[in-house]
């Protein structure tokens, strides 16, 4: 299970990078999802397979627990994302209607 | 067990209240600009209060929620960070009061003074948290709304240098998330202090060395030192004047701060690597700060160069990691945030009353002649950067 993991960690990774270096901004944009979800489930990978039984429900004593702390932390770390990403929707949308071009190459009023 | 100290919360929810109070306010700008110099005001006496109690009193804890440090989010200012956290909010404080008189458009727009109080809570409290998630939370917090309040500029390239800021400091945060999967991978633990306390002892996992250099990495970028400096002039120069001075001010020692604790507190081990590294790329960044800033023709895009090269001397303190350049490091850092600060009001203030109201250096010619005493007063300030009287 780990081995999986870190695979489809390293694979949403380098699809990540591959889309955050694209020209158009969109594709740049969800690239850049795409990067904070693996980097999430690196953090999640973490955690999840020290406990067998949900954290704070009626259990036994003795069953070993999973960790709520990092479930606690992923979600947190997903509304940040999510906040980002409308952000950085919102200016590109913003900048599109001005310029009529999603384009990076051609958005290049801040040289010199 | 220290007890709780209720004072250190006041300068993070303080601007945070503040913000929803001035959303419910939208339509007065008056009650709203009160309400900003209540709040800010308020975070700089409990700053100062702070600072003293520790200067008494040793480091002051909150527990939020009454949960103990390990799982609990921990607000533990020690001597450092109370110091910086005068430094922020005194500059905050600067920064309303400018907003108070200040003519830009934007400044009249019912979201600057909320994003204004967020971004001053982010501030406050990347410096007072002791776990180094929460420091996150808060850095996320004061980079988006750093980055709305310079979407809305007059300037007209801001929504393009929003952009580009909002795609480099998400690496950074990506970095820094990555940095803290890695301990928590490695300690299990979160808590600054209890980071330290577990590697101080025991061997080293060969996770730590790989989070203290994507930690550096993040520090490095929120910082702007040379291989992640290029989006500092742009972002800078297209801010609002009293976003400019705050962001130019102390939101860079954000970084400086992160490093500081990275080389002293957390990794000790790994130190002299970070240290060696922060003495080249400060040397670079003086160099190229300094040279850059000589062919501009904006003063506000010269002023955001010269705090490149600045950050390249606080660098060298924190690299050198003596004892006395690290006091050194941390005074001039506390100068730099005045005195750039002060300069870059008065640059504002000066380009506001020029006829096409921008800083480039073709159009503010000859105002001197108009404004004798702002041009003494940038007199002043130009010989403390330089540090003329010492």
């Amino acid at each position: 299970m780990n081995v999986l993991f870190a695979v489809a960690t390293g694979i949403m990774f380098g699809l990540g990078v591959f889309q955050l270096l694209r020209r158009d901004m969109v594709k740049s944009a969800m690239g850049f999802y795409i990067l904070f979800t693996a980097i999430n489930l690196l953090f999640f990978a973490v955690g999840a397979f020290n406990g067998r039984v949900p954290a704070y429900v009626q259990a036994a004593e003795t069953a070993q627990v999973s960790d709520p702390l990092v479930q606690a932390l992923i979600l947190t770390a997903i509304v940040i994302s999510f906040g980002t990403y409308a952000i950085l929707l919102g200016l590109i949308s913003s900048s599109a209607r001005r310029y009529r071009t999603a384009d990076l190459d051609t958005l290049d009023h801040l040289k010199g | 067990m220290t007890p709780d100290n209720p004072l250190v919360l006041l300068p993070i929810f303080a601007p945070l209240s503040g913000a929803a109070l001035c959303i419910l306010m939208a339509r007065y700008l008056r009650v709203q600009h009160a309400i900003g110099l209540t709040a800010s005001s308020l975070a700089w006496v409990a700053s100062l209060a702070i600072l003293i109690q520790n200067w008494q009193g040793g480091l002051q804890v909150y527990r939020l929620g009454g949960y103990q440090p390990p799982y609990g989010i921990i607000l533990a200012p020690d001597m450092l960070s109370a110091l910086f956290e005068v430094m922020a909010t005194t500059v905050v404080l600067c920064g309303t009061i400018y907003i108070l008189g200040c003519h830009d458009k934007c400044v009249s727009l019912p979201a600057f003074m909320p994003l204004f109080l967020c971004m001053n809570a982010g501030l406050n409290g990347a410096f007072y948290t002791g776990d180094i998630f929460t420091l996150f939370v808060f850095q996320e917090l004061m980079i988006m709304s750093s980055v709305v309040l310079v979407a809305i500029s007059d300037n007209r390239l801001g929504v393009e240098a929003a952009i580009k800021y909002l795609l480099i400091s998400a690496m950074g945060s990506l970095f820094l998330l990555m940095g803290i999967a890695a301990i928590y991978a490695t300690f299990g633990t979160l808590t600054l202090a209890d980071i330290a306390r577990l590697l101080e002892g025991g061997e080293r996992p060969l996770l730590a060395q790989a989070a203290a250099v994507v930690l550096m990495c993040a520090f490095l970028l929120k910082s702007a030192v040379f291989p992640f400096h290029f989006w500092q002039p742009d972002f800078h120069t297209a801010a609002p004047t009293p976003v400019h001075a705050v962001l130019s001010s102390v939101v860079v020692k954000v970084g400086v701060y992160g490093l500081i604790r990275l080389t002293m507190l957390l990794f000790i081990a790994e130190a002299p690597l970070v240290r060696s590294l922060l003495l080249i790329l400060g040397v670079i960044g003086i160099f190229f700060g300094g040279l850059a800033a000589l062919r501009t023709y904006d003063a506000k895009r010269m002023l955001a160069y010269s705090t490149f090269g600045q950050i390249g001397f606080i660098l060298l303190g924190i690299g050198w990691g003596t004892p006395l350049a690290l006091v050194g490091a941390i005074v001039y850092a506390f100068n730099h945030a005045f005195i750039k600060s002060s300069l870059l009001m008065i640059t504002g203030a000066i380009a506001s009353r020029m006829p096409n109201k921008s800083a480039k250096l073709i159009d503010i010619g000859g105002a001197g002649n108009q404004m004798r005493n702002v041009s003494i007063l940038y007199f002043i300030g130009g010989l403390a950067l330089t540090g003329i009287p010492r």
